[in-house]
Parts: structure tokens; sequence; C-alpha cells
């Protein structure tokens, strides 16, 4: 009996302790509808999401060794994050859950953190090293960008720019202008309503999936990656495919492919037309196939 | 003088119409930054390859809208993002000379193509080979400087891709002398310098400093 009694004891005097470090942490404030909100945390998960209040809520799960949990700031901007500890190579992830207004400009930084932000309005700009980026919503202005990390945004916005070395990069929605790089990773763009874009790897296949709008203005280029284009079969565009030393398949129209480079590469271009949009898409070695959508 | 303070300077420092203590001041400035040191560069590369431009050509189509069109949104927050990092400031805006260079040579191309062949290599081709190299030295000195700070993972990511982007590079450039005066392969070319200084950026912004 009495050696139960120690132990609970020395399990009640543990407890605080491991609590406290584990334990969330709740810290919120006012903040103007367009706030600006800067968040960063190496490790571990960052979850941004909107709510319809003018304030900000955050929770953070902070494991014993993670670091410490900052917060502060005025009714204009909040900054808040996990100070890792100092000189520490490696130390476990964190969570946070930050509840926003929806027009709160939004920027993020991680090392390997995934981050997850849904149903914001304003401006988004997130960063990442190795961590996972998905993004769903109507932000007024999205820039993603990781080294290594995969990007996953299905958005409605006028202006979207993802970047990445490594990773995969799909974006789906209602974009109007959109750039998106790569260098070994795949890119997917499969949008609605867009007037511009630029898809770019080196080694990366680009797939695009798009109908083209009057006046528009679309690019993609891989040095050998393959590119694949998905049109509507009627499509006002003037549409330009160049492989220097690779090949062209067109399914789309009965237009020809014609040799070029001294055999070594393929050409087609066809279409026109009054106000018509132009698409060029190039690369060096690899294949650009262009065909019909499978679905409208 | 800061790297906002000098960019707002440039203009006229590359003109030489600041007045000498000014001038002297951005000079020192420039000594000491890499990032600005790039985007100087480059706006010097422009203006030079501007004057070498015929005056009396005819683009292709109206390229500057859809430049601009993407130009303006980011310009609203260069501002924020110059208070955290001033090299984030500088490749955007070296993205966007680059852009403005790419779109004055597709013009030129254009003109080219129409008239016999060149003999030689284009000589604003390898001028902006040459700048586009210079950028990227400078980038990769302030990356090895940050290199220790980065995880092991994200340093053979990081190595693996630039190795992508040098082999296309030298496979365009062998390319581009064999025959100069295509513009596609110009712009693959400009392309993974592009990507080549993007990347070199982007990870030296994302290293912890």
């Amino acid at each position: 009996m009495r050696r139960h009694f120690i132990a609970s004891l020395l399990l009640a005097c543990a407890m605080p302790a491991a609590l406290s470090a584990q334990a969330p942490l709740r810290r919120g404030r006012s903040i103007a509808p367009d706030a600006a909100v800067r968040i960063f945390n190496l490790a571990g998960t960052i979850r941004v999401t909107a709510w319809e209040r003018d304030s900000i809520d955050v929770t953070a799960v902070v494991p014993e060794g993670a670091g410490e949990f900052l917060f502060g700031g005025g009714s204009a901007g909040v900054k808040l994050g996990i100070s890792p500890p100092p000189a520490a190579e490696t130390f476990p992830g964190s969570l946070l859950e930050v509840k926003v207004p929806a027009r709160a400009r939004v920027w993020v930084k991680t090392e390997s953190a995934e981050v997850l932000v849904s149903g914001l309005t304003g401006p988004l700009d997130l960063s990442s090293v190795s961590g996972r980026i998905v993004v769903t919503g109507s932000p007024s202005e999205l820039a993603a960008e990781s080294m290594d990390g995969g990007i996953d945004v299905r958005v409605t916005s006028p202006l979207v720019r993802l970047k990445t070395a490594g990773g995969t990069i799909v974006l789906r929605g209602q974009v109007e202008d959109a750039t998106i790089s790569t260098v070994s990773g795949a890119a997917t763009a499969v949008v609605t309503g867009l007037a511009r874009s630029r898809m770019e790897a080196v080694s990366g296949h680009l797939t695009f999936d798009a109908e083209l709008l009057p006046g528009g203005n679309y690019s993609l280029e891989s040095h050998s990656g393959d590119i694949d284009i998905r049109l509507p079969t009627t499509f006002n565009g003037a549409v330009d495919l160049t492989a220097m030393e690779g090949r062209v398949v067109n399914t789309l129209t009965r237009s020809p492919v014609h040799s070029s480079n001294r055999g070594r590469g393929e050409t087609a271009s066809f279409g026109g037309g009054a106000a018509a949009s132009d698409l060029v898409a190039r690369t060096f070695k690899g294949t650009i196939s262009i065909g019909a959508q499978t679905k409208p | 003088m800061t790297c906002d303070q000098f960019d707002l300077l440039l203009d006229d420092y590359l003109e030489q119409k600041l007045d000498p203590d000014v001038a002297s001041e951005a000079a020192s400035h420039l000594a000491t930054c890499a990032a600005c040191r790039v985007r100087t560069g480059e706006l010097r590369a422009l203006l030079e390859a501007a004057t070498t431009l015929p005056r009396d050509i005819q683009p292709p189509r109206n390229l500057w809208p859809g430049i601009a069109a993407q130009l303006a949104p980011r310009s609203s927050r260069t501002l924020a993002w110059t208070r955290w990092a001033p090299l984030a400031v500088a490749a955007t805006a070296l993205i966007a000379v680059t852009a403005l260079l790419t779109a004055r040579m597709t013009r030129h191309d254009t003109v080219v193509a129409t008239g016999p062949a060149p003999a030689t290599a284009h000589p604003v081709t390898f001028d902006a080979d040459r700048e586009y190299a210079l950028a990227t030295e400078d980038l990769e000195r302030l990356l090895a400087e940050r290199r220790a700070q980065m995880a092991p993972a994200t340093v053979a990511v990081l190595e693996r891709n630039l190795a992508l982007i040098d082999a296309a590079i030298a496979e365009s450039r062998t390319a581009l002398a064999a025959d100069p005066a295509n513009a596609d392969l110009r712009a693959l070319l400009w392309g993974a310098h592009r990507q080549k200084l993007e990347l070199l950026e982007r990870a030296t912004r994302l290293t912890r400093s």
C-alpha cells in the first residue's frame, strides 16, 4: 500500500511537467480583417483556416524539446511560431492550428512541416523546404514554393505562382493567371478561366488541361520532360509546338507534324483566327502530345 | 545604405546621375551586397542589350501587357518582403528584368529570322549568357556560405536538381552554338538559366539564417 502511495505521488509530481510540455497552448487576440499574419514552424503541421470573426485564435501543441511557442503583434499584424531549441540539429515537430479572418494576409515559412490552408480569400505566401503544401479556398493571390515538397492546390484565384524543385505540383480550380515551375517534379494544371499561364520544367513532366480564352497567352517549356496538352476539340487559338530533338504527337487536329532540325526534331503549328489565343510549347528532347480533353 | 535605398537609386546609379557622395555610398553598398550586384549586373546587361537592338523592328504581337500583368501584382508585396529578405527582392527584380530581356530578344529573333542566318553566334545571346553565369556565381557563393545550415537531404535535392539544370544549359549551349539563330533554342537556354537562378535564390532564402 505504501509502495503504491509513493508511486502515485511520484507520478503526480511528474505529470504536470509532462502535461505542460504537451498540453495545447491557446493564444488569441482581435485583429483587423485584413491583418498580416506571419507563421513559422520548422517541423510538424501548420493548419490555417478561415473563420467569420475579426480575431485570431491559435492552438499550439509543442512537444518537449521542440522549442518555444511565440505569439505577438497588434491589430494590424501578428507573428507567431515555434522557435526551435538553439543549436538543435533535430527536434520533434509541433502542431499549430491557426484560425484567422478570411481576408487575412497570411505568410507561412517552414522546413518540413505540412502546411494546410483552407478557406482564405486574402493573399497567401507559403514556403517550405520539404513539407507538403495543400491549399483550398479563394485567395486573392497565392504564392507557394518548396524545394522538395509537393504542392497541391485547388482554388479560385486570379493569380497563382507555384514553384518547386523536386516536388510534384497539382493545380486545379479556376485561375486567371498561373505560373508553375519545377525542375524534376511533375506538374499538372487542370484549370478553367485561364487567361495566362507559364509552365516550365527541366526534366519534369508537364500536363496542361484547360480552355484557351480569346487573347489568352499560354507557354509550356521543358528541356527533357514530356509535355501533355489537353484542349477542347473546338478551340480558338494558335498552337505552336516545337520539339528540338524530340517528338510531337497530335491527336487533336488533322494538322501534320513536320520534321525539323535536320530530322532530329518535329514541329506542328495550327489554329489561329481573330482574337485568337497563343499557345506555345517547347522542349529540347521530350515529347509533346496534344489531344482532346477527356471531359468538358 | 540598405538594399531598399539602393534599389530606389539603381537607375540613376547606372546612368551616372547621382551626386558624387550618394554615388560613392551606393558603390560601397554594392561592394558588400551580392544580391544588389546580381540585380545591377542584370539591369546593366539589359541596357547594353537594348542599345544593340534595331530601332525599326515591329514585335510580332504585343508582349508587354502579358508581362506587365504578371509583374504588377507582385509589386504590392515586394516592400513587405524587403524587410525580411532583400535577396528575394533582388531575385524577383532579376526575374522581371530577365523577362524583359527575353521579350526584347524574342522581338529581335523575328527580325533576324527573316534575313540570312548569321554565320557566328548572336553577340547579344552570349553577352546575356555570360551575365546569367555571373549572376549565378554570386548566388552560388551566398548559398555555399549557408550550406552548412541545410539538412543533408535538402542539399541532396538541391544538388540533384542543379545538376539537371546544368546539363540542360550545357546541351542548349551546344545546340545553340551549332544553330545560333534558333529562337526556340535561345528561349530554352534562358529558361534553364532563369530556373537555376530561381532555385539558387529559393534555396538561399529557405535555409535557416
